[in-house]
């Protein structure tokens, strides 16, 4: 075979690139061993976060985008494969932690799996900074901050707005009912409907149909059908919300909605009534001000104490102008397009 | 001269790499003999991601220990699969089942050992017996049938997949369920030593095994046999149906085995887990060397090709690019792979 020259080149060329690629491997870590840690001059700073694929995300990746580019930070993104959560979650903390960057921000979706690699990196000297979701870990993980949402907080604030509304009877859609974070906005939603004198149920979706627009519209009208007495629904992510409010239309009835995330048809519905409320989780400032904290505490030490609150705060028809406009003017910062 | 396809198909029907040239006289090179086994292919996309990673993302982390650690825990879990998979494929068979089987065993598992609080060697136990009626009721039905398999295997995946969502409302109101890590299980299948994962043990004792059986035992002949050519293969006395049944039966155990594994590391039971192997599980079998026709490839492939979709998947989040084109990279770099090991095998066999 190798008895024509071009032939034996060609395989030579092959290989040679092959073995000139292992070498250069060998002198780049050499060379660059020494680089990187907080020493170096330009900081690096790894998120652990959503998937990019989910509408919650591109606006936390925005924001921390621009930061990364405002302050002038090395930046990695490193998204979560929801299709396969733990093992992502396990998979994508271990190459944040292998980067030992100058500070870590996660986002603590699976908590089982997710806080003990916490723990490892602050053992190896990574300070970690849990953004949107972890609300009741990052403290004994010994993150050195929170910034999102709380739970009851946010139902409390749902309840608020349903009650206002006049619901005496309250329909709470979990759409990743393993998430404690999620369950807890369901919780906060019943304290201030019993508080009001009124009560709450929660329908947990099964997760295999939670992104399915079509089952998501099937399981919540069918519970509608079966509990006649409800009168408000509060949704916990913008495709839920808008299938929430098909379902009340296919069944005929009058229920107010309200749900967590902008989003382009959640605005819209909200402009044209079909939606109450919008509950806006600011994932914006998550990013941005999430990637502002990790920069100034891995080069001072200094953070905010304790956990920041991005929300919740309410989007309805008094404030929806301003948000039009914010959302015409500055695609991927409010929700997604 | 001889082009690469036909040079497939000449293998396609078991001839082993030792009998080609047939009777020309001419003894081949040692360079020619290398480059002309099985799993050759899979080794060179194996290296070729590796440098490529290697030197673009080296100095990031992906060289350093917890680095390695990543992509080799993710490469044994997957290998898991891909290896008695592989098997299958060779012998001419598809199963897609796999990818509800892992997430079967994890609702298994999690139910006996979290919710019932009882010893995890009973979910283990009782995984096992499932994994066995699955590849039973796979190779039967895809036998008695004459359906392909694929179609067969599709149905089994979806019914699986609603099997376990249903049983696992049913007991537990509830489709994610913590697994309480007791006893000594989660010791011998999710221990971990600096960060390498005792998956790894377990699959390359397996790869081993496979090995012996592939190259040692007329079983093993029989698979290359079956895939060659199943009518021929039974006209001459091969039990292709046993065969078959067999591969089918070891796939699903893979299955189970990555699904004990990644639920007691995890301690949690989810009905996704592990869906993704149908498609990462058949894309390391097919790096790894073997045929999509069936009849050619070798155990020591699929490790090639789990260790390929490992470095793809777990590098790209070293190096820093814009996270929006993620899974555009991971594509273009498995393309890339399989490139390079077709080109490479052309070479070798391409002039005569």
């Amino acid at each position: 075979m190798f008895s024509n020259r071009r032939s034996r080149m060609k395989l030579a060329g092959f290989l040679m690139v092959v073995v000139v690629g292992a070498a250069a491997a060998v002198a780049a870590v050499a060379g660059t061993a020494s680089a990187g840690g907080a020493g170096g001059s330009v900081p690096r700073i790894v998120f652990v976060s959503g998937p990019l694929t989910d509408s919650f995300f591109p606006p936390l990746y925005n924001g921390a985008k621009q930061a990364a580019h405002d302050l002038g930070i090395k930046f990695n993104y490193i998204p979560i494969n929801e299709a396969d959560i733990e093992q992502s979650s396990a998979q994508t903390m271990q190459a944040a932690i292998a980067q030992h960057p100058d500070a870590l921000v996660v986002g603590d979706f699976v908590t089982p799996v997710v806080d003990p690699l916490i723990k490892q990196a602050i053992k190896k000297g990574i300070p970690v900074y849990v953004d949107q979701s972890g609300q009741d870990q990052w403290q004994a993980d010994g993150a050195f901050g929170f910034i999102g949402q709380q739970g009851p907080a946010t139902g409390q604030a749902g309840g608020r707005e349903l009650i206002k509304d006049g619901v005496k009877h309250a329909l709470c859609v979990n759409n990743v009912p393993g998430n404690p974070y999620l369950t807890k906005i369901c919780m906060g939603l019943a304290a201030a409907m019993k508080a009001a004198g009124g009560d709450s149920v929660m329908l947990p979706l099964p997760t295999a149909d939670s992104t399915d627009p079509q089952k998501v519209t099937q399981d919540i009208g069918a519970f509608l059908a079966s509990h006649k007495s409800i009168q408000g629904i509060l949704c916990e992510n913008a495709a839920v919300g808008s299938d929430a409010v098909t379902a009340a239309q296919q069944a005929n009835r009058k229920v107010h909605i309200g749900t967590l995330a902008l989003s382009k048809q959640t605005i819209s519905q909200l402009q044209s009534g079909q939606l109450d409320f919008l509950i806006n989780e600011q994932p914006y400032l998550d990013g941005y001000l999430g990637m502002l904290f990790a920069y100034t505490y891995a080069k001072y030490g200094l953070s905010p104490i304790g956990a920041v609150a991005t929300g919740p705060a309410i989007v309805d028809k008094s404030n929806l102008a301003k948000i039009l406009s914010v959302v015409k003017k500055y695609p991927g910062v409010l929700g997604s397009t | 001269m001889v082009s690469a396809t036909s040079e497939d198909s000449k293998m396609a029907v078991g001839l082993s790499e030792a009998d080609w040239p047939p009777e020309t006289g001419r003894r081949l090179s040692v360079t020619r003999r290398f480059l002309l086994r099985p799993e050759t292919g899979g080794f060179v996309s194996a290296a070729v991601v590796f440098s490529f990673f290697a030197v673009v993302a080296g100095g990031n982390g992906f060289l350093s220990r917890l680095g390695t650690a990543d992509w080799v825990d993710g490469a044994s879990q997957l290998g898991l699969v891909a290896l008695p998979l592989g098997l299958l494929m060779i012998a001419g068979e598809f199963d897609l089942s796999i990818g509800s089987v892992v997430g079967a065993t994890s609702i298994i598992v999690a139910i006996c050992s979290g919710y019932y609080s009882l010893s995890p060697w009973i979910g283990i136990a009782l995984s096992v017996v499932f994994g066995i009626l699955v590849g039973l009721a796979n190779g039967l039905i895809t036998i008695w049938t004459k359906l392909p398999s694929f179609i067969v295997t599709l149905s089994s995946l979806l019914m699986i997949s609603g099997g376990a969502l249903g049983v696992s409302n049913w007991l537990t109101s509830a489709s994610n369920i913590t697994a309480e890590p007791v006893g000594s299980a989660p010791g011998v299948f999710a221990s971990s030593w600096e960060g390498f994962d005792v998956s790894i043990l377990w699959w390359l004792g397996l790869v081993g095994a496979a090995t012996y059986v592939l190259q040692r035992t007329s079983f093993g002949n029989w698979v290359y046999a079956t895939g060659g050519n199943a009518e021929t293969a039974r006209l001459a006395g091969v039990p292709t149906n046993r065969v078959k049944v067999s591969l089918f039966v070891a796939t699903s155990l893979g299955a189970v085995l990555a699904g004990v594994v990644e639920t007691l590391t995890f301690r949690d039971g989810n009905v996704t887990l592990g869906a993704q192997y149908v498609f990462t599980g058949i894309a390391a079998v097919v790096i790894g060397g073997v045929l999509l026709a069936g009849g050619y490839g070798s155990a020591i492939g699929t490790v090639f090709g789990s260790i390929t979709y490992g470095i793809v998947s777990i590098g790209v989040f070293f190096l820093g690019w814009n996270a929006d084109l993620t899974e555009l990279f991971i594509g273009v770099f498995l393309l890339l792979a399989v490139v390079a090991n077709k080109r490479l095998r052309q070479m070798a066999v391409g002039r005569a």
